[in-house]
């Protein structure tokens, strides 16, 4: 079937032509349109329930808020899990869904829940589904900048200029907005004129919410003409809002002016942003829409931002801070840059071993055509160029060229040796020495293909970064198999010349050298098997010694330092604080080119922090200029820097790492252990105790919780009996409160192209100190009444927030582990905590973060790969028609991971999820290694050869395809050894597994396999074993 | 004597506080880091008075510097001769009304009158008599008792006239006058309006002083005591004069009055904040801004400054107001105490504990 394959190329050269150049036209076209990312697509179907609760404390927003939500949310079919996140004022509820789930679908059963649960929730909740996004939404960060704007003026452009014309761009989700001060009109009621007036905040509200609309009234005739009637009454201005009447008393009236100012104030602030230790700035942040193509987006938002520049006040730029598609850019360069590297390597690998150049171009011609049907399939199955799926490009580099160069290496070698008189066709010289391969060729790409099957299968993050990792590799092969077998015979019919060829100087200094150690090891095979045994004792040692993680960190070229400090700082401190750290920070570490901070929440509510809990993040000046080229030793520095600020906690991430985390465990850190629970107070001194607990375990580089932070509550225990005889209940007085302090919303003002809220709001005086709250008089029964005189004001600790997972409460403890492994850390946490702390009934454990996704794919691997290494041995059997040759080929495969293992001991690198792919593909090379070697020595045997005549020249003869694969394989990762840009650190222990193993593996199997085979490959008698019988034979394997 | 309760009690709060207190330990900080956290501290000062917390009140007129013009008799307002506001002499006219009453009160004036001037007539006569010795001098005494009689009745109906007002001419009307010279600050009735008699018709201010009257939250009763010192904006001192203890039902307070010293600027019904505070007694009385004090495991602290950092020291707070603590024990005056950076040394000191 292969050969037919091989023939009806031949027979059409032309055609076969044609459609290669129509596949690298077509194939230059998909790349040119492939969408670029820097990750794959790594979120679940997730769909995120904002929902803001002014005022209202973690308690009460979980009672009121949450839980009727989630009683409605959990009978939603085909979820996972249901995590939410209960904060002062905010509600944070996400749901995971099926991967197979349609995202659409999902937000629509929400939504609709939502609708069903809004009569339970108090009246002025606001919010709703959060936007499409993803983890790797946050594309493009700016901040407002020049032009001596105020704060207020800041964030007016930015709401409404920039974002407005931001949001339209295709792709981008939503523009979220932080910092800065939201413009409000403003009614400050003088709380004593307004109790003296037995008025309370509610009725100002109320009285300017029925002064406050323009409307039409209909039509109406002139003569023959109509006019259609609108009534103006919506306020504008300031004075307008003056103007309302509040209370009518006979012929009297009150005016709102009378018992409150009005005048331009600003919303509630719940969290702010600072920059470079000058002061506070605004900033946005396009979010990319879920799939959306990262890199167009930036280039539209940048386009865009072009456009509004001149229609910006005078100065004012937009400066961003951080632009994924430098990211994107860096990564696929680094990938970009070892694929050409590579492509030199091997065209000058191919010279050396084949000393021709004409077939050495027509090899490496498959490099480019393999790598342009790549992207082709890549852009038919949707999937985007990231660093996975380059990087896979990168690994299979090595492994395209293989089907050719053993095709084209029969080629020269049988025009090498066609006898001079011989004068066979061309064409039909070119079919035999491809047809000749095509079988072993063939079942050896399958083998490649099969072992990164199991890739395929993993679930999970692990899933989706692996997945597109074996799919170009896959896709890579089987397009170099097909070409091998139709474009490169046709090519070599074209290209290669009849003139007959000089061994290449390389072989004939190997090839001598290899004879004597074969013949010696043929001869001792002991000394060999002693190698061989001490190599695996020595791989099983550097085994234990090698560190696992699940994934090396990619550095992203910028730096998150998030801070704690503590939990009931306002504001205002918060801001001087963060402003003193990034004083301090680019004052000592001269690397920093900018710094910008954001603490509290943002506006969307995507990442609601607390007042404490600030994100600063760090611009990094390029790499030339720093101290030392590393990027560990700047975060160690700005530690340093950390410690001159003490009581203010840090913690390193960066931007894509810190919301990958957030979304697969809805916690931030390498362990996360949940507790769970009904009891806030019992969760907290868990809490506290593990973490404790497991600081103790070498390896804890920041264990933390939040859950047994306790912020200070100002608790006002309502007197039920005094405020039952002043006449007041007590909502209403809460409601007056919280107006004093938070403020109620009481309509809008419509300005020309913005909408500005009206809001009534104590003084800030009583936010300045409890004492004037206390004081706070209130209108009840015609007099008033102070606050303090109807509740008891305590000060009190509690939750500063309630995390539940499907409606249990829970407590978490997160730890970042430095310089140990991560499951060995969680093992010995485990068990440290197994003994020390003693559960009560009730409570339950569970571990999780970044170990529980290498539990999963170790779990799954565990399952796949024997089945893949099955199938594998099925292929080796359908090829080889022999157990015990299968068997042979497969003890190969030990060997092969000698050298992996060593080369990640000696390197330094940690066991992870890339260096087992780079196992993975170690495997399929030794299996075709050997393969190769044995079915020759098959050949041979039925040729009429004795075994060890076989084994000998058998092993000679492909010396030279077996030296050629594993040195083009090796070498094609080279660049990859010495890249250094961003997913360099994911692909360095893939490349350092892969090319030690080839060592290790080639070594071993060009010496070892014929020993092994000369004793065990074929069954006694089945094959001749003395020389004198075939003396007379002519017939040639060669 | 109430002073010594209050620090006897303030003293077994701090004891017993201290006996529950967590002692936290000091914090050392090099003087890079509290330049870098931005701590600020402020030097204790000796407290000359206990601020013991503040106060609202509303400015009221001194009720002895009040004269209210009253109508006599009921009737119907005819006219208003002054503006509410207006600054009148005594005996100015205020209001004329038109009453039956008057009228009536008018003619039975007449009638006394008479018989006041018959009696009058009727005495003399008599007296002719007796000195002409025709009459006993016995009847002499009878014709007097008439003469008192009348006139006593003659000034029972121009009292009900009233001192005030005086017919103005027309029949049935009368002029309401100005009882003394003022301001005329409250006019209760309308052209119009019918007025009952005896009824208040205006108020009239006779001075300028004015006082003001504080509402006393239960919580506060018990503390402040006529003589006690208010400050006022301003920084002016007012001298409290008297204390209710009635509690009013629905606002739960008392409330409490001070005389505002003449040249402060106020209006009749402007609210003002005041502070009450009390003259220091113990010598060991400090004062730190109010944001000074953070409270630290349930107990009030202050971080003081030492040489190689800050110690979280418990302090007894025995007034508080939006600006100034008022300490005692624990702190002296001299030593300096931080005033920013709290929320950095508040964590620290809670690290230390865990």
């Amino acid at each position: 079937m292969l050969s037919a394959l091989v023939r009806a190329a031949l027979t059409q050269r032309i055609f076969v032509l044609g459609v290669a150049l129509a596949l690298i036209a077509s194939g230059i076209f998909a790349t040119l349109r492939l969408p670029i990312d820097a990750f794959p697509d790594i979120s679940t179907t997730q769909v995120k329930l904002i929902l803001k609760a002014p005022g209202m404390t973690p308690e009460e927003v979980e009672q009121r808020v949450v839980a009727p939500l989630e009683m409605e949310l959990l009978g939603i079919p085909k979820q996972r899990v249901l995590r939410s996140v209960a904060k002062y004022a905010i509600a944070d509820i996400t749901i995971d869904f099926e991967d197979s789930v349609d995202i659409y679908w999902a937000r629509q059963q929400v939504s609709e829940r939502l609708a069903a649960a809004a009569d339970t929730m108090p009246a002025n909740i606001s919010g709703g589904l959060a936007p499409i996004s993803t983890p790797l939404s946050d594309v493009f960060m700016f901040t407002i900048e020049g032009g001596d704007l105020s704060a207020e003026e800041r964030r007016t452009l930015l709401d409404w200029t920039i974002r407005p014309a931001l949001r339209t761009l295709p792709g981008v989700a939503d523009v979220n907005t932080l910092g800065g001060l939201v413009r409000t009109f403003e009614v400050q009621p003088d709380t004593a004129a307004l109790a003296a007036a037995g008025l309370t905040t509610s009725d100002l509200a109320a009285a300017i919410e029925g002064a406050n609309r323009n409307d039409g009234a209909g039509r109406i005739n002139v003569g023959d003409e109509a006019l259609i009637v609108r009534s103006v009454g919506a306020i504008r201005t300031l004075s307008d809002l003056g103007s309302i009447v509040v209370r009518r008393d006979g012929g009297a009236v009150t005016l709102l002016q009378d018992v409150a100012q009005t005048r331009f104030g600003e919303l509630t602030r719940y969290g702010a942003v600072t920059k470079d230790g000058e002061g506070e700035a605004v900033q946005g942040i396009v979010l990319s829409l879920r799939g959306a193509d990262a890199n167009s987006i930036v280039r539209d938002v940048r386009a865009r931002l072009d456009e509004l520049a001149p229609s910006l006040p005078e100065g004012v730029t937009v400066e961003p801070f951080y632009d994924r598609s430098e990211l994107i850019s860096h990564a696929v360069m680094t990938v970009e840059e070892a694929l050409l590297e590579a492509i030199v390597l091997v065209v000058v690998l191919l010279i050396i071993f084949l000393g021709n150049l004409r077939a050495s171009i027509v090899v490496a011609l498959m490099l480019p055509m393999a790598a342009l049907f790549t992207f082709l399939m890549m852009q038919l199955t949707g999937m985007s160029a990231n660093l996975m799926s380059l990087g896979g490009l990168a690994i299979a580099i090595g492994l395209i060229v293989d089907a050719a160069v053993v095709v084209v290496e029969n080629t020269v070698e049988r025009l090498a040796h066609e006898p001079a008189g011989a004068r066979n066709p061309w064409v039909h010289l070119i079919f035999r020495s491809a047809s000749e391969v095509a079988t072993p060729v063939a079942s050896g790409i399958l083998i490649i293909c099969l072992v990164f099957l199991p890739l395929l299968a993993l679930e999970g993050l692990e899933g989706k970064l692996f997945r597109p990792v074996a799919l170009t590799i896959i896709f890579a092969l089987a397009g170099s198999l097909v070409m091998s077998l139709t474009v490169v015979p046709v090519l070599s019919s074209f290209m290669l010349t009849r003139t007959r060829h000089k061994e290449p100087l390389l072989m004939r200094i190997l090839t001598p050298a290899y004879t004597r150690v074969l013949n010696l090891s043929l001869k001792r095979p002991f000394g060999l098997f002693a190698v061989a045994a001490l190599g695996l004792v020595a791989a099983a040692a550097a085994y234990t010694q090698v560190g696992k993680i699940f994934m090396p960190t990619m550095d992203e070229g910028s730096i998150i330092m998030q801070t704690a400090k503590l939990p009931s700082v306002n504001l205002d401190r918060s801001v001087e604080a963060d402003l003193a750290v990034q004083k301090a920070l680019l004052a000592d570490v001269p690397e920093i080119e900018s710094i910008v901070g954001r603490v509290g929440s943002d506006e969307l509510g995507l990442d609601p922090m607390g007042l404490n809990e600030s994100d600063m993040f760090v611009v990094l000046k390029p790499k030339s200029e720093w101290r030392k080229p590393d990027k560990t030793w700047i975060v160690d520095e700005m530690r340093k820097t950390m410690e001159t600020l003490p009581g203010i906690e840090p913690a390193f991430t960066q931007p894509i790492e810190m919301r990958t985390s957030e979304m697969l465990t809805g916690a931030r850190g390498d362990l996360a252990v949940k507790i769970f629970g009904p009891e806030l107070s019992t969760l907290a001194d868990l809490a506290g105790r593990i973490q404790t607990t497991i600081q103790t375990v070498s390896g804890a580089a920041e264990v933390f919780t939040l859950s047994n932070d306790t912020t200070d509550f100002m608790q006002l225990n309502m007197d039920r009996l005094a405020i039952g005889a002043s006449g007041l209940t007590i909502s209403e007085a809460e409601d007056e409160l919280r107006a004093m302090l938070e403020g109620i919303n009481a309509g809008t003002v419509i300005e020309p192209g913005r909408r500005t809220s009206i809001v009534v709001r104590g003084d800030s005086v009583l936010r300045e100190s409890p004492e004037r709250f206390a004081d706070v008089p209130m209108a009840a029964g015609g007099g008033s009444i102070h606050v303090g005189d109807i509740a008891e004001i305590r000060r009190e600790p509690g939750a500063v927030k309630i995390e539940r997972e499907n409606a249990s409460r829970f407590a978490l403890v997160q730890a970042f582990v430095d310089g140990r492994d991560l499951v060995g850390f969680v093992e010995d946490a485990q068990s440290a905590v197994a003994t020390k702390v003693v559960l009560p009934p009730g409570y339950r454990l569970e571990w999780g973060g970044e170990f529980e996704n290498q539990r999963r794919a170790s779990e799954r691997l565990g399952l796949v790969v024997p089945v893949a290494l099955a199938m594998i041995f099925v292929v080796l059997f359908v090829t080889l028609r022999s157990i015990r040759q299968s068997i042979l080929i497969f003890a190969n495969v030990p060997l092969a991971l000698i050298g992996g293992i060593l080369a990640l001991y000696v390197s330094g690198q940690y066991f992870s999820v890339p260096a087992s792919i780079g196992f993975v593909a170690l495997l399929g090379i030794a299996v075709l290694n050997g393969l190769v070697l044995v079915s020759y020595f098959n050949q041979l045997l039925a040729a009429g050869h004795t075994v060890d005549e076989a084994v000998r020249t058998g092993s000679i003869r492909r010396l030279r395809p077996v030296l050629m694969t594993a040195a083009i394989a090796a070498f094609g990762l080279v660049p990859l050894l010495f890249a250094d840009g961003p997913g360099s650190e994911i692909q360095k222990p893939l490349a350092i597994v892969v090319i030690g193993g080839l060592v290790s593996s080639t070594v071993l199997t060009l010496l070892l396999l014929p020993v092994l085979f000369r004793r065990y490959g074929v069954s006694p008698g089945s094959v001749r074993t003395s020389q004198k019988a075939a003396t007379w034979s002519l017939i040639s394997a060669d | 004597m109430r002073i010594k309760l209050i620090t006897a009690l303030a003293a077994i709060v701090l004891s017993s506080g201290t006996a529950y207190a967590q002692d936290f330990s000091a914090i050392t900080l090099s003087a890079q880091q509290v330049e870098r956290l931005g701590i600020t501290v402020q030097t204790v000062e000796k407290a000359n008075s206990v601020a013991l917390f503040e106060l609202v009140g509303r400015v009221m007129r001194a009720p002895d510097d009040t004269a209210t013009v009253v109508a006599p008799f009921a009737g119907t307002i005819t006219k208003i001769h002054v503006l509410p506001g207006a600054n009148i002499k005594a005996g100015a006219p205020i209001a004329t009304i038109a009453s039956r009453d008057f009228a009536s009160t008018v003619s039975l004036l007449e009638q006394a009158k008479a018989e006041a001037s018959a009696a009058a007539t009727a005495l003399a006569r008599q007296k002719q008599l007796v000195e002409l010795g025709l009459a006993p001098k016995s009847s002499l005494e009878n014709a007097e008792v008439r003469v008192r009689s009348a006139n006593a009745q003659v000034r029972e109906r121009q009292s009900l006239g009233g001192a005030g007002s005086s017919a103005d001419g027309q029949s049935g009307s009368y002029v309401v006058r100005a009882p003394a010279g003022g301001r005329l600050s409250n006019l209760a009735a309308h052209v119009g309006d019918s007025i009952e008699g005896m009824s208040p018709l205006a108020s009239l201010t006779t001075s300028n002083s004015l006082w003001v009257e504080f509402q006393i939250p239960i919580r506060m009763l018990g503390q402040i005591a006529p003589g006690d010192i208010v400050t006022l904006p301003g920084g002016i001192s007012a001298a409290i004069l008297s204390v209710t203890d009635i509690i009013d039902p629905t606002t739960r307070s008392a409330s409490a009055t001070a005389a505002l010293p003449d040249g402060f600027v106020a209006f009749d019904g402007q609210l003002l904040r005041a502070k009450l505070s009390r003259p220091a007694e113990a010598g060991d009385l400090v004062q730190t801004p109010a944001r000074a004090v953070v409270q630290l495991a349930g107990v009030d602290h202050v971080f003081r400054r030492t040489t190689d950092g800050f110690s979280p020291t418990p302090v007894n707070v025995v007034g508080k107001t939006a600006e100034a603590a008022t300490i005692s024990g624990g702190l002296r005056h001299g030593e300096a105490v931080a005033t920013t950076g709290l929320t950095e040394l508040k964590s620290l000191a809670m690290q230390e504990i865990q």
